[in-house]
């Protein structure tokens, strides 16, 4: 599922099970590709969290992980980041990282 | 630049297949076409297992991976277990069966499976999945929205023989060439490599070399530990050197002296890739 965060709601969508947060921005090329290959990640895998954080809309959770380059990708497990993946990555790096997470 | 090459293997030797064959694959274009249908999916209870299908297993096994009251899988994927994932497909929900997984038994039960139906596209979808998107203004339908994806998809596989060959014949120059490396030379490459890594850890990651793990090391650039990703830096400054060394002499006709140590990090491989367009023929298929 992808669900847009919020400054407020960020930590409530990352403290439980695996969940990928993808801090993004609405003008970012990589973003938008990296945007799709998201959508199929959950497409094929409707039980993964997919959280997206647009670093405009968000300042404080931009500032607070000192976002310097988008995309970036944080992988999370029961609310702790387990890896950091900044700039663009593509969907089978992504795949691999999840199976070691989720499994 | 005092290090030199004593005996310059020339790319034209390489041998490679000069035929390369184009095709898009059907389950692309469906991938892509759900990025348009995606919205309106629907799921369904699964009754038998197929490919794609979502099932929530319980596992119960010795091996910890294999051990989890409740784990969901989609099947065939690949991404917990491509073997066992095969074993799933024509188990029915409510089914109890024993897996053999690397020489041990698994007893799996099929708690719940979901399947995911995409309905078809139609041009008004397009339509609205491209109103956003300005490099797609020029379509309207669901065949142009395949025609696009098809000649993107064939563009792209141009582009990756393209530069699979240039890197190939970078390759082929550098491992069958003679090469002499000046260790002052070497070494100011290296300091500069160690130095750049330095300040992207700790500006784009907020790290210290010194401090990071052998976890950290290994997640960030691939090296088991500290002294492998030094020994593989060492390894890159060789290839940098010799890379500029092949690269000027090849373009413009400098010879290793006369190249500035600077330029190493300034290669144009336009002269690799045209001799990989020229010697390329492309068949759609």
């Amino acid at each position: 599922m992808i669900t847009y965060a919020t400054d407020e709601n960020y930590n409530e969508l990352t403290a439980e099970g695996v969940v990928l947060v993808d801090f993004f921005g609405e003008h970012c090329g990589p973003c938008k590709m990296l945007a799709k290959s998201l959508e199929e990640l959950d497409d094929e895998f409707p039980f993964l969290n997919i959280v997206k954080v647009d670093t405009d809309k968000c300042p404080e959770q931009t500032g607070k992980f000192k976002i310097s380059g988008i995309p970036d990708l944080y992988f999370y497990k029961d609310g702790k980041v387990l890896f950091h993946q900044p700039g663009m990555v593509d969907a089978e790096e992504i795949r691999s990282k999840l199976a070691e997470i989720l499994y | 630049m005092r290090s030199f090459v004593n005996k310059l293997a020339d790319h034209r030797d390489f041998k490679f297949e000069h035929e390369v064959k184009l095709c898009c694959p059907p389950e692309y274009i469906d991938k892509q076409l759900r990025h348009i249908t995606r919205g309106s999916k629907k799921s369904e209870d699964a009754k038998v297992l197929q490919a794609g299908d979502v099932a929530m297993l319980k596992l119960e096994s010795d091996m910890k991976k294999f051990n989890s009251p409740c784990v969901p899988i989609t099947v065939d994927s690949g991404l917990f277990d491509e073997e066992f994932e095969q074993k799933l497909i024509g188990r029915k929900t409510g089914e109890e069966f024993t897996a053999e997984v690397n020489g041990k038994k698994v007893k799996v039960t099929v708690i719940s499976a979901k399947r995911y139906i995409y309905p078809q596209p139609d041009d008004e979808m397009v339509r609205k999945y491209v109103a956003d998107k300005d490099d797609m203004k020029d379509i309207s339908t669901v065949q142009q929205y395949i025609d696009r994806v098809k000649s993107d998809y064939i563009k792209e596989q141009k582009t990756d023989a393209i530069f699979g060959l240039v890197n190939d014949l970078i390759e082929y120059v550098l491992t069958h060439s003679d090469w002499e490396f000046d260790d002052e030379e070497l070494e100011k490459v290296y300091n500069d490599m160690l130095a750049d890594m330095h300040s992207w850890l700790k500006e784009e990651m907020g790290l210290t070399f010194e401090e990071m793990s052998d976890d950290e090391i290994m997640a960030q650039t691939g090296a088991e530990n500290k002294e492998q990703l030094l020994e593989m830096m060492r390894a890159d400054s060789e290839q940098a050197i010799a890379s500029a060394i092949f690269a000027h002499t090849c373009t413009d006709g400098k010879k290793p002296e006369e190249i500035d140590i600077n330029e190493i990090y300034d290669i144009d491989w336009k002269f690799l890739q045209d001799y990989a367009e020229e010697n390329i023929k492309f068949i759609e298929e």
